[in-house]
Protein backbone atom coordinates (compact mmCIF):
# COMPACT_ATOMS: atom_id res chain seq x y z
CA UNK A 1 0.00 0.00 0.00
CA UNK A 2 3.16 2.47 0.34
CA UNK A 3 4.28 1.90 -2.80
CA UNK A 4 0.67 2.66 -4.25
CA UNK A 5 0.95 5.90 -2.32
CA UNK A 6 4.82 6.64 -3.14
CA UNK A 7 4.12 6.13 -7.19
CA UNK A 8 0.32 8.00 -7.35
CA UNK A 9 1.49 11.10 -5.47
CA UNK A 10 4.91 11.30 -7.46
CA UNK A 11 2.43 11.04 -10.74
CA UNK A 12 0.05 13.25 -9.21
CA UNK A 13 3.25 15.95 -8.48
CA UNK A 14 5.04 15.63 -12.12
CA UNK A 15 1.36 16.08 -13.92
CA UNK A 16 1.09 19.22 -11.32
CA UNK A 17 4.58 20.70 -12.30
CA UNK A 18 3.62 20.54 -16.19
CA UNK A 19 0.73 21.46 -16.33
CA UNK A 20 0.18 22.69 -19.72
CA UNK A 21 -0.61 26.55 -20.71
CA UNK A 22 -1.18 27.44 -23.67
CA UNK A 23 -0.06 31.77 -25.03
CA UNK A 24 -3.96 31.95 -25.68
CA UNK A 25 -4.70 31.56 -22.04
CA UNK A 26 -2.12 34.82 -21.26
CA UNK A 27 -4.07 36.37 -24.50
CA UNK A 28 -7.32 35.26 -23.14
CA UNK A 29 -6.69 36.61 -19.53
CA UNK A 30 -5.50 40.25 -20.78
CA UNK A 31 -8.86 40.60 -22.83
CA UNK A 32 -11.17 39.35 -19.70
CA UNK A 33 -8.98 42.35 -18.38
CA UNK A 34 -9.56 44.96 -21.14
CA UNK A 35 -13.15 43.79 -20.67
CA UNK A 36 -13.35 44.42 -17.06
CA UNK A 37 -12.63 48.12 -17.69
CA UNK A 38 -14.93 49.08 -20.60
CA UNK A 39 -17.48 47.32 -18.34
CA UNK A 40 -16.72 49.12 -15.27
CA UNK A 41 -16.75 52.53 -17.19
CA UNK A 42 -20.18 51.36 -18.88
CA UNK A 43 -21.24 50.54 -15.39
CA UNK A 44 -20.12 53.78 -14.03
CA UNK A 45 -21.88 55.60 -17.15
CA UNK A 46 -25.29 53.94 -16.55
CA UNK A 47 -25.02 55.02 -12.71
CA UNK A 48 -24.19 58.87 -13.78
CA UNK A 49 -26.51 59.02 -16.54
CA UNK A 50 -29.25 57.80 -13.99
CA UNK A 51 -28.21 60.36 -11.22
CA UNK A 52 -27.81 63.21 -14.24
CA UNK A 53 -30.98 62.74 -15.12
CA UNK A 54 -32.88 62.38 -11.77
CA UNK A 55 -30.33 65.95 -10.91
CA UNK A 56 -32.12 67.80 -13.86
CA UNK A 57 -35.08 66.56 -12.91
CA UNK A 58 -35.01 68.25 -9.88
CA UNK A 59 -33.41 71.53 -10.89
CA UNK A 60 -36.03 71.50 -13.57
CA UNK A 61 -38.50 71.38 -10.67
CA UNK A 62 -37.18 73.93 -8.46
CA UNK A 63 -36.53 76.46 -11.87
CA UNK A 64 -40.20 75.92 -13.20
CA UNK A 65 -42.39 74.73 -10.55
CA UNK A 66 -40.42 75.55 -6.96
CA UNK A 67 -39.73 79.24 -8.14
CA UNK A 68 -43.32 80.42 -9.29
CA UNK A 69 -44.76 78.45 -6.39
CA UNK A 70 -42.98 80.17 -3.18
CA UNK A 71 -42.96 83.46 -5.42
CA UNK A 72 -46.53 83.57 -5.72
CA UNK A 73 -47.56 82.59 -2.57
CA UNK A 74 -45.28 84.92 -0.54
CA UNK A 75 -46.97 87.49 -2.87
CA UNK A 76 -50.10 86.39 -2.39
CA UNK A 77 -49.67 86.80 1.37
CA UNK A 78 -48.10 90.17 1.34
CA UNK A 79 -51.15 91.20 -1.56
CA UNK A 80 -54.27 90.05 1.42
CA UNK A 81 -52.01 91.74 4.30
CA UNK A 82 -51.58 95.16 1.80
CA UNK A 83 -55.59 94.82 1.78
CA UNK A 84 -56.25 94.63 5.27
CA UNK A 85 -53.54 97.91 5.75
CA UNK A 86 -50.76 96.18 7.19
CA UNK A 87 -47.26 96.96 6.47
CA UNK A 88 -46.49 95.00 3.26
CA UNK A 89 -43.82 95.75 0.22
CA UNK A 90 -46.75 96.74 -1.77
CA UNK A 91 -47.24 99.48 1.02
CA UNK A 92 -43.70 100.71 1.05
CA UNK A 93 -43.20 100.79 -2.74
CA UNK A 94 -46.49 102.23 -3.41
CA UNK A 95 -45.20 104.85 -0.55
CA UNK A 96 -41.63 105.58 -2.67
CA UNK A 97 -43.97 105.82 -5.82
CA UNK A 98 -46.21 108.72 -4.49
CA UNK A 99 -43.59 110.50 -2.43
CA UNK A 100 -40.54 111.75 -4.02
CA UNK A 101 -38.27 111.11 -0.89
CA UNK A 102 -34.62 109.76 -1.25
CA UNK A 103 -36.12 108.18 2.44
CA UNK A 104 -38.91 106.55 1.16
CA UNK A 105 -36.94 105.23 -1.94
CA UNK A 106 -34.01 103.51 0.07
CA UNK A 107 -37.42 101.96 2.24
CA UNK A 108 -38.79 100.13 -1.30
CA UNK A 109 -35.20 99.29 -2.19
CA UNK A 110 -34.24 97.41 1.33
CA UNK A 111 -37.20 95.95 1.00
CA UNK A 112 -37.26 94.41 -2.79
CA UNK A 113 -33.63 93.46 -1.84
CA UNK A 114 -34.36 91.75 1.11
CA UNK A 115 -37.65 90.09 -0.85
CA UNK A 116 -34.99 88.48 -3.52
CA UNK A 117 -32.49 87.70 -1.10
CA UNK A 118 -34.93 85.63 0.96
CA UNK A 119 -36.34 84.22 -2.46
CA UNK A 120 -32.82 83.49 -3.51
CA UNK A 121 -31.49 81.60 0.00
CA UNK A 122 -34.74 79.51 -0.03
CA UNK A 123 -34.51 78.29 -3.72
CA UNK A 124 -31.22 77.39 -2.62
CA UNK A 125 -31.39 75.69 0.05
CA UNK A 126 -34.60 74.22 -1.65
CA UNK A 127 -32.34 72.79 -4.40
CA UNK A 128 -29.97 71.39 -1.84
CA UNK A 129 -32.33 69.73 0.27
CA UNK A 130 -33.27 67.98 -2.77
CA UNK A 131 -30.25 67.37 -4.16
CA UNK A 132 -28.12 66.37 -1.36
CA UNK A 133 -29.45 63.03 -0.69
CA UNK A 134 -28.86 62.11 -4.95
CA UNK A 135 -25.20 63.18 -5.02
CA UNK A 136 -24.86 60.82 -1.27
CA UNK A 137 -26.20 57.91 -3.56
CA UNK A 138 -24.70 58.59 -6.37
CA UNK A 139 -21.28 59.21 -4.41
CA UNK A 140 -22.03 55.85 -2.75
CA UNK A 141 -23.01 53.42 -5.58
CA UNK A 142 -19.41 55.14 -7.45
CA UNK A 143 -17.67 54.18 -4.49
CA UNK A 144 -18.84 51.03 -4.13
CA UNK A 145 -18.99 49.88 -8.02
CA UNK A 146 -15.51 51.39 -8.75
CA UNK A 147 -13.65 49.08 -5.24
CA UNK A 148 -15.34 46.46 -7.19
CA UNK A 149 -14.10 46.31 -10.40
CA UNK A 150 -10.41 47.76 -9.40
CA UNK A 151 -10.42 44.35 -7.43
CA UNK A 152 -11.36 42.22 -9.94
CA UNK A 153 -9.51 44.47 -12.62
CA UNK A 154 -6.22 44.18 -10.23
CA UNK A 155 -6.72 40.49 -9.39
CA UNK A 156 -7.00 39.59 -13.17
CA UNK A 157 -3.63 41.51 -14.15
CA UNK A 158 -1.97 39.51 -10.88
CA UNK A 159 -3.24 36.26 -12.81
CA UNK A 160 -2.48 37.65 -16.13
CA UNK A 161 1.34 37.99 -15.09
CA UNK A 162 1.35 34.92 -13.66
CA UNK A 163 -0.04 33.53 -16.05
CA UNK A 164 2.76 35.00 -18.54
CA UNK A 165 5.49 33.90 -16.08
CA UNK A 166 4.76 30.10 -16.23
CA UNK A 167 4.88 30.94 -20.01
CA UNK A 168 8.02 32.79 -19.74
CA UNK A 169 9.95 29.22 -17.62
CA UNK A 170 7.86 27.40 -20.41
CA UNK A 171 9.69 29.34 -23.13
CA UNK A 172 12.86 29.43 -21.52
CA UNK A 173 12.59 25.35 -20.92
CA UNK A 174 12.51 25.10 -24.51
CA UNK A 175 15.38 27.15 -25.73
CA UNK A 176 17.48 25.19 -23.22
CA UNK A 177 16.08 22.16 -24.53
CA UNK A 178 16.84 22.89 -27.98
CA UNK A 179 20.00 23.60 -27.26
CA UNK A 180 20.68 20.12 -26.33
CA UNK A 181 18.75 18.88 -29.22
CA UNK A 182 15.92 17.92 -27.34
CA UNK A 183 13.36 20.44 -29.10
CA UNK A 184 9.80 19.43 -28.46
CA UNK A 185 10.48 16.76 -25.75
CA UNK A 186 8.54 18.45 -23.36
CA UNK A 187 5.52 18.65 -25.57
CA UNK A 188 5.80 14.73 -25.69
CA UNK A 189 6.15 15.02 -21.94
CA UNK A 190 2.80 16.97 -21.49
CA UNK A 191 1.00 14.72 -23.77
CA UNK A 192 2.26 11.49 -21.68
CA UNK A 193 1.17 12.75 -18.33
CA UNK A 194 -2.07 13.56 -19.94
CA UNK A 195 -2.69 10.16 -20.96
CA UNK A 196 -1.00 9.08 -17.81
CA UNK A 197 -3.39 11.23 -15.74
CA UNK A 198 -6.50 9.62 -17.21
CA UNK A 199 -4.97 5.93 -16.35
CA UNK A 200 -4.71 7.02 -12.64
CA UNK A 201 -8.17 8.49 -12.30
CA UNK A 202 -9.31 5.27 -13.78
CA UNK A 203 -6.96 2.66 -11.38
CA UNK A 204 -8.35 4.64 -8.72
CA UNK A 205 -11.94 4.70 -9.77
CA UNK A 206 -10.87 0.95 -9.68
CA UNK A 207 -9.00 1.04 -6.03
CA UNK A 208 -12.09 2.74 -4.97
CA UNK A 209 -14.34 -0.17 -5.58
CA UNK A 210 -11.99 -3.25 -4.17
CA UNK A 211 -13.31 -4.18 -0.61
CA UNK A 212 -10.33 -4.94 1.30
CA UNK A 213 -11.70 -7.35 3.42
CA UNK A 214 -12.59 -9.96 0.47
CA UNK A 215 -10.31 -12.53 -0.56
CA UNK A 216 -9.67 -10.90 -4.29
CA UNK A 217 -8.71 -7.76 -2.60
CA UNK A 218 -4.94 -8.82 -2.98
CA UNK A 219 -5.19 -9.52 -6.72
CA UNK A 220 -7.67 -6.22 -7.47
CA UNK A 221 -4.58 -4.41 -5.75
CA UNK A 222 -1.99 -5.75 -7.78
CA UNK A 223 -3.88 -5.17 -10.81
CA UNK A 224 -4.73 -1.42 -10.30
CA UNK A 225 -0.87 -1.10 -9.23
CA UNK A 226 0.28 -3.01 -12.53
CA UNK A 227 -1.34 -0.71 -14.52
CA UNK A 228 0.04 2.16 -13.19
CA UNK A 229 3.04 0.86 -13.08
CA UNK A 230 2.59 0.61 -16.72
CA UNK A 231 2.45 4.21 -17.36
CA UNK A 232 5.94 5.34 -15.45
CA UNK A 233 7.91 1.86 -17.45
CA UNK A 234 8.26 0.30 -13.40
CA UNK A 235 8.07 -3.34 -13.70
CA UNK B 1 -34.94 86.62 10.77
CA UNK B 2 -36.12 88.52 8.40
CA UNK B 3 -40.15 88.86 7.82
CA UNK B 4 -39.98 87.47 4.12
CA UNK B 5 -37.54 84.44 5.51
CA UNK B 6 -40.35 83.36 7.88
CA UNK B 7 -42.76 83.54 4.59
CA UNK B 8 -40.62 81.79 2.58
CA UNK B 9 -40.35 79.05 4.64
CA UNK B 10 -44.13 78.98 5.55
CA UNK B 11 -44.25 78.89 1.39
CA UNK B 12 -42.20 75.76 1.06
CA UNK B 13 -44.42 74.25 3.35
CA UNK B 14 -47.01 74.48 1.50
CA UNK B 15 -44.99 73.27 -1.45
CA UNK B 16 -43.69 69.98 0.34
CA UNK B 17 -47.63 69.55 0.82
CA UNK B 18 -49.20 70.46 -2.33
CA UNK B 19 -46.29 68.43 -4.37
CA UNK B 20 -45.60 65.26 -2.19
CA UNK B 21 -46.31 62.64 -4.93
CA UNK B 22 -43.75 64.50 -7.14
CA UNK B 23 -41.07 65.09 -4.48
CA UNK B 24 -41.22 61.68 -3.58
CA UNK B 25 -40.35 60.32 -7.00
CA UNK B 26 -37.32 62.78 -6.79
CA UNK B 27 -35.37 60.87 -4.10
CA UNK B 28 -33.77 58.56 -6.13
CA UNK B 29 -33.56 54.75 -4.96
CA UNK B 30 -35.34 53.55 -1.91
CA UNK B 31 -33.03 51.67 0.65
CA UNK B 32 -33.36 48.58 -1.13
CA UNK B 33 -32.88 49.14 -4.61
CA UNK B 34 -29.64 50.64 -3.26
CA UNK B 35 -28.77 47.50 -1.87
CA UNK B 36 -29.42 45.47 -4.51
CA UNK B 37 -27.37 47.72 -6.86
CA UNK B 38 -24.67 47.74 -4.95
CA UNK B 39 -22.36 44.95 -5.78
CA UNK B 40 -22.01 42.57 -3.41
CA UNK B 41 -18.29 41.07 -4.17
CA UNK B 42 -15.54 39.43 -1.74
CA UNK B 43 -14.01 41.98 0.37
CA UNK B 44 -10.66 43.68 -0.08
CA UNK B 45 -8.57 41.71 2.35
CA UNK B 46 -9.59 38.51 0.87
CA UNK B 47 -8.37 39.45 -2.62
CA UNK B 48 -5.06 41.24 -0.81
CA UNK B 49 -4.26 37.82 0.65
CA UNK B 50 -4.44 36.00 -2.53
CA UNK B 51 -2.58 38.22 -4.46
CA UNK B 52 0.29 38.47 -2.20
CA UNK B 53 0.44 34.75 -3.08
CA UNK B 54 0.23 34.91 -6.31
CA UNK B 55 2.39 37.45 -6.49
CA UNK B 56 5.38 35.44 -4.92
CA UNK B 57 4.34 32.70 -6.68
CA UNK B 58 5.08 34.73 -10.46
CA UNK B 59 8.41 36.18 -8.45
CA UNK B 60 8.91 32.24 -8.25
CA UNK B 61 8.57 31.68 -11.61
CA UNK B 62 10.30 34.62 -12.70
CA UNK B 63 13.45 33.33 -10.88
CA UNK B 64 13.30 30.34 -12.16
CA UNK B 65 12.79 31.54 -15.78
CA UNK B 66 15.79 33.84 -15.42
CA UNK B 67 17.94 30.81 -13.75
CA UNK B 68 16.74 28.70 -16.75
CA UNK B 69 17.79 31.53 -19.50
CA UNK B 70 21.49 31.79 -17.51
CA UNK B 71 22.24 28.09 -17.60
CA UNK B 72 21.15 28.27 -21.71
CA UNK B 73 23.70 31.69 -22.19
CA UNK B 74 26.54 29.50 -20.25
CA UNK B 75 25.96 27.19 -23.45
CA UNK B 76 25.08 23.70 -24.33
CA UNK B 77 27.55 22.10 -22.14
CA UNK B 78 26.17 23.72 -19.49
CA UNK B 79 22.27 23.08 -20.07
CA UNK B 80 23.72 19.07 -20.45
CA UNK B 81 25.77 19.52 -16.85
CA UNK B 82 22.25 21.30 -15.65
CA UNK B 83 19.97 18.25 -16.62
CA UNK B 84 22.34 16.02 -14.15
CA UNK B 85 21.71 17.86 -11.50
CA UNK B 86 18.71 17.23 -9.80
CA UNK B 87 17.80 20.46 -8.55
CA UNK B 88 18.35 22.26 -12.08
CA UNK B 89 16.92 19.00 -14.61
CA UNK B 90 13.36 19.68 -12.92
CA UNK B 91 13.76 22.99 -14.35
CA UNK B 92 14.72 21.88 -17.76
Amino acid sequence: MKTKFILITAVMFIISSCAVVPKETVELSTILGKDLIILHDSHRNMVNLYYDQMEDDVNELIDDVYTPFIIHYVLSDELESYRKGENTIYGIIEEAGKTNGKEEANAALDEMRDFLNSANKQIENKRKELLKPLQEQRSLLLKRINASYENAIYANAIITAHLKSIRKVKESQKEALSLVGLEGKDEELDKILLKASKVVNESLEKAKEIDVKSDEAMPKIEEVLEKIKSITNKK
Amino acid sequence: MSRFEDLFKEADAAFDGHYKKTLDELTGLSDEQLKSAIPDTEDRRVYDKLIILVKEASKDNLSKAELVGEIKELGEVAVKIAKMIPSLSSLL
